[in-house]
């Protein structure tokens, strides 16, 4: 006995609307070889492809997500533009790099350490707070933030009774993450000093 | 406005996120200025969103890779398992019939071989001629044409070529079950100085589907019939292998590997449906003069056809009238050699979603196309001549 999924891009569309995540890998299987063929015939090997290709995955995700995604455009058109794009941009990337006058930009464009220390610690103190908050929480702010959802799908990916809940869950959850992290920074403060 | 008001109305993440009017944003970076609290609020807001954003980002390519991971290793396993059943097949239809053939056709006993009576095919008076093999093909094809596929589902079992000659006795190998259908011909050797005086010429695994869904087709098997043949290529028949199907994942890595396993997919389980496209499309063909570029020609299995017109460089064609999977499809040859074909279709799924799919089209053999759709499906369709010289030159 075979099974053979045959979605079309609307059910598609409508898995990643209802936070189906394992439709994350059959988007990647199914144009897998679209994209790369692109990719390889323009300059590119098949690990740029698929990096190229995940990373437009996850913007097809928040396009559809955040309700930008146009709801007759199709997911492959979209995807391949996003593809292309990311491509020509990390090919210019990589020509800046390797030409001289790249060079010297790539010397005045690093940042400073002490910088890039403050930002590494800065993230290490969200991770840990992040960390700390309920796990309904940490969901919910996902979908939220990053997602860019709307409450009212929140509400019915997170079964809450309605879009009031969700709001006022969402201002619960934000407030204890911002009371942990002044916490923290009060803490780095003291220690500090 | 107020740090309260601010709070209330939620101003922090309507401003980071650009929702904020002119004249509110003008309105809340005032209050900013004087505020340091409030600044200090935006500020650790920001950061957070960042956060939130960057997290995110990772979780989702995270699952995306674990995913890609599971969705490959499943696919290699499959492979495996393909393997392994070619193993099973070939043991039960090349094996399997050999010995029967021995011990019932030819009669040949263990005891008689060993003391050197070393028969060969071609020689036995009663070898039935590549003649007659044809006309006894011609008499099983039209038996399965009113054949109704019995519903088997989940078995394999061999229907078995009623037309085949006497000796090979399809009862022996009736009911035997296989997990997986193949398709394929070979050779058996029964002595070393004629190794291709028994081939099995054609195979044929008859599927069906067992359900169909907006989401999901499910295939089963439903029966087997095998050609044998004599002498080599003398009785060959050409028109009854089977085939098609990859999975969506792609079951036939390289369309050119000759013996990779197919699936054939029926897309409908009506054989009336079947029988009444199969009337129209041969009509429509005899109808048409070849002069007028209108081409018939229909899958090796015989059940599914394609009605193919050329104008010019456009093609149009009626894949399925009972419409399951695409309907039809408008075609327009995009690039082309004498190999490959790559086209983009409009295809029409009978209902609002009207989509172009990329279509790959390779030569699978000398009058035969592989074609695969978006990756996902596949066919293998048998050429008429004329399409055949046609495009394929």
């Amino acid at each position: 006995m075979f099974r053979f999924k045959i979605d079309s891009e609307k059910q598609v569309l409508q898995r990643i609307l209802e936070n189906d995540r394992t439709v994350l890998g059959e988007i990647f299987m199914r144009y897998e070889r679209m994209i790369s063929s692109h990719i390889q015939s323009n300059g590119g090997n098949h690990d740029d492809a698929e990096d190229i290709l995940q990373e437009s995955i996850i913007v097809v995700w928040q396009q559809v997500t955040s309700g930008r995604f146009e709801p007759n455009a199709r997911i492959s058109t979209f995807l391949m533009a996003v593809a292309k794009n990311k491509w020509l941009a990390e090919l210019r990337r990589r020509r800046h790099l390797t030409s001289e006058e790249g060079i010297v930009d790539q010397v005045t464009d690093d940042p400073d350490p002490l910088e890039e220390v403050m930002v590494g610690e800065q993230s290490t103190q969200f991770l840990r707070a992040f960390e700390q908050i309920q796990a309904v929480c940490r969901q919910l702010l996902t979908l939220y933030y990053f997602e860019e959802r709307s409450m009212n799908d929140i509400a019915g990916i997170m079964h809450f009774a309605n879009s009031d809940v969700a709001k006022s869950k969402k201002y619960q959850c934000i407030k204890a993450l911002e009371k942990l992290l002044r916490r923290r920074e009060e803490n780095v403060g003291r220690s500090s000093e | 406005m107020n740090c309260q008001f601010i709070d209330q109305h939620e101003l922090v993440d309507k401003y980071l996120s650009g929702r904020l009017t002119a004249e509110e944003k003008a309105e809340y970076e005032a209050h900013l200025l004087e505020c340091p609290n409030c600044r200090e609020s935006m500020e650790l807001r920001r950061d957070i969103i960042s956060g939130l954003k960057a997290e995110g980002r990772r979780e989702l390519k995270d699952e995306l890779h674990r995913q890609i991971i599971k969705l490959r290793s499943e696919n290699q396993a499959t492979d495996w398992t393909v393997l392994f059943k070619i193993a099973a097949v070939i043991f039960f239809f090349a094996v399997l019939p050999s010995l029967v053939y021995y011990n019932f056709y030819l009669g040949i006993k263990p005891d008689q071989e060993s003391a050197g009576n070393n028969l060969s095919l071609m020689s036995t008076p009663d070898t039935v001629t590549a003649e007659r093999v044809m006309k006894m093909a011609e008499v099983d094809k039209e038996e399965k044409k009113s054949d109704e596929f019995p519903e088997l589902r989940d078995q394999f079992s061999v229907i078995g070529n009623k037309s085949s000659r006497k000796g090979i006795k399809a009862e022996e190998i009736l009911g035997k079950t296989l997990s997986l259908p193949a398709v394929g011909a070979g050779q058996i050797s029964d002595s070393e100085e004629n190794p291709a005086d028994l081939t099995i010429d054609t195979m044929n695994i008859l599927q069906n589907i067992a359900s169909i869904s907006d989401t999901e087709v499910v295939l089963s098997v439903t029966g087997l019939s095998v050609t044998l043949g004599l002498g080599g290529g003398g009785a060959g028949l050409s028109d009854s292998t089977v085939i098609k199907e990859a999975g969506q994942n792609g079951l036939i890595e390289s369309p050119r590997i000759a013996t990779a396993i197919m699936y054939r997919f029926r897309q409908v389980s009506d054989m009336a449906a079947d029988a009444r496209m199969e009337r129209e499309f041969r009509t429509r063909a005899e109808s048409q003069p070849e002069e007028k570029k209108h081409y018939f020609y229909e899958s090796i299995d015989g059940n599914s056809t394609i009605d193919l017109t050329l104008q010019n460089s456009n093609v149009s064609r009626d894949l399925d009238p009972d419409g399951r999977i695409p309907k039809w499809f408008d075609v327009t040859i995009d690039e082309e050699d004498s190999l490959r074909l790559k086209l983009i279709l409009n295809l029409n799924y009978e209902s609002d979603d009207y989509r172009m799919e990329d279509v790959l089209i390779y030569r699978f053999s000398q009058d035969s196309l592989y074609l695969n759709f978006s990756d996902s499906i596949s066919y293998i369709i048998k050429l008429k001549q004329s399409f055949s010289k046609a495009i394929l030159r």
